[in-house]
């Protein structure tokens, strides 16, 4: 196992307990979501789990000893993406921000300038290097928190909300960082509460709520349970939800639609139920097939 | 940096009108040169002009000296004195020749090159990160002020008068403050987790490329100085 959080409370000086015994595991080439309403403590898990914030109480693991004796030197091991990019970038330029890492793990600023440049290639963001990073666009600075954390190849990768405010395009560009990381071996830890990216890129999640896991299992079947999500305050990806309100089986779907093969593949088993729309407008008119109505959708 | 601090100090520290008068001409040559938006520099010495003034009213008549004006005031008159009226000028000049050195060569270099230079000339790193943490967080912090103006404002519904803007806008300062601390907190985590040392701050930039224009500038600071020291100010 790579990562292990193991019970762990927290509570900030003052205030109440946000965590209250959670527990979860991540390990090589896994991605792994930590699902939850706002305010459930998502956050503060994953700036627990980054040995960030001390536990009051639990243990962290990663490689199965003790991550807090192994700080700070396991950090270079572990990167984190913020939910802000604009809490996470401190450096005068953009070149800089994704440097700041690799000028404390290499020795010539010949080496830094080649692997900043390749990075940046990666993330488009080569025009960037000599510009400021407030003057940047959200998206912009976005990639460029990717970009500074997967500069020094970290084994653990922790994602804030990755996908908050962001664009269609760039949360696509996020599922591709993550399908190459987990394909390169490394786990991913996201927290979000976005169930439809979720689906998409999660192999297991665990739900988060007042502190506390709900569970924890395979994407599949941890979204696809109505009591669980709705004890969080979320709802089943958009598909299951439509197959629910159509009285179809889950079983066999896929999550999310994410091309051609699987929107054939949902819609085949609508039409296999003979299930039929109806037009609103005019009652009289007989319904269409499913598929024929996507297929006469707008757009 | 170096130039910009030697010319800052010559000028700070001059004795007569000639040295900060030479100095505030190149300080404008300067920015006419590099094209810099000249509209937008002047502004800072004119307010520091201002400012010296007012900190330098009480010369003319608080020093010794030939009196070249009374001012009778009823029960007391005001002297004013020749080598008053010259302490105040000379000290306006100088303060407003060291504000237009500084913040032209500043204009020129950008804060960038500041914090790298004065990472070069070896001042404690703590402070060039400081520096930078803070000018990197200014328009972050006008932008939020801003946001939290905003809100405020789309919800007065009523013309208000003077008095009561003043009400609303000191409930943005706590709001601030408050803000400001958690992103500090915030700020520090993400520091923290990109710091791999167990002892020192890890911020480093490489050394700035010295060109011959920072050559030419560097000796003309020292003609200045020379300038100074031979005139006796």
């Amino acid at each position: 196992m790579l990562l292990r959080v193991e019970n762990v409370h927290f509570k900030y000086p003052g205030g109440p307990e946000v965590l209250k015994g959670a527990s979860f595991w991540v390990d090589k080439g896994e991605v792994v979501t930590i699902a939850g309403s706002n305010g459930s403590g998502k956050t503060t898990l994953l700036l627990v789990a980054a040995g960030l914030l001390e536990p009051q109480k639990g243990a962290i693991l990663l490689g199965e000893k003790p991550l807090k004796e192994q700080l700070p030197e396991a950090r270079r091991r572990m990167g984190l993406v913020f939910q802000d990019p604009n809490d996470q970038l401190f450096n005068p330029t953009v070149y800089d921000e994704v440097a700041f890492a690799l000028r404390q793990l290499l020795s010539s600023e010949g080496e830094v300038e080649k692997k900043v440049l390749g990075i940046s290639e990666m993330f488009n963001l080569t025009d960037l290097l000599s510009r400021s990073s407030y003057r940047l666009s959200f998206g912009e600075k976005r990639r460029v928190t990717f970009a500074s954390i997967l500069a020094y190849d970290p084994d653990v990768l922790f994602l804030d909300e990755p996908t908050a405010n962001l664009s269609f395009r760039s949360i696509e560009e996020i599922e591709r960082v993550i399908g190459d990381a987990k394909a390169a071996g490394k786990a991913v830890l996201i927290a979000s509460h976005d169930v439809e990216f979720v689906a998409k890129v999660s192999d297991r999640v665990y739900i988060i709520n007042d502190g506390s896991m709900l569970g924890g299992s395979d994407t599949k079947s941890m979204l696809s349970d109505d009591s669980l999500l709705g004890i969080a305050d979320m709802k089943p990806p958009l598909v299951l939800q439509t197959l629910k309100v159509l009285g179809l089986e889950l079983k066999g779907n896929p999550l999310t639609i994410k091309d051609l093969a699987e929107l054939a593949e949902v819609t085949h088993t609508v039409d296999n139920h003979q299930v039929r729309i109806e037009d609103e407008k005019d009652p009289k008119k007989k319904g269409s097939s499913f598929s024929k109505y996507l297929l006469k959708a707008p757009g | 940096m170096l130039s910009a601090l030697i010319l800052t100090g010559t000028a700070a520290f001059s004795y007569g009108f000639k040295l900060p008068l030479l100095i505030l001409t190149v300080s404008v040559g300067l920015i006419l040169l590099t094209r810099s938006p000249i509209r937008v520099w002047a502004r800072i010495p004119l307010l520091v002009s201002v400012w010296a003034f007012l900190a330098s009213v009480p010369l003319p008549f608080m020093t010794p000296g030939e009196t070249i004006y009374r001012l009778s005031l009823g029960l007391t008159d005001l002297e004013v004195s020749r080598e008053g009226l010259n302490s105040m000028l000379t000290f306006i000049s100088r303060v407003v020749a060291a504000a237009a050195i500084f913040t032209s060569l500043a204009f020129i270099m950008g804060w960038k090159r500041i914090v790298k230079g004065l990472g070069d000339l070896r001042i404690p790193q703590e402070l060039g990160f400081l520096l930078n943490l803070s000018i990197v967080h200014i328009p972050l912090f006008l932008r939020e002020a801003v946001k939290m103006l905003s809100a405020r404002e789309s919800r007065i519904m009523r013309k208000i008068r003077f008095r009561e803007v003043w009400g609303v806008l000191s409930t943005v300062v706590g709001d601030l403050l408050l803000r400001s601390y958690e992103r500090a907190w915030i700020v520090d985590k993400a520091i923290r987790a990109r710091s791999f040392a167990s002892t020192g701050l890890p911020w480093k930039t490489p050394s700035a490329a010295v060109g011959i224009k920072d050559f030419l500038l560097l000796s003309f600071s020292l003609c200045m100085v020379a300038f100074g020291v031979l005139t006796g100010g």
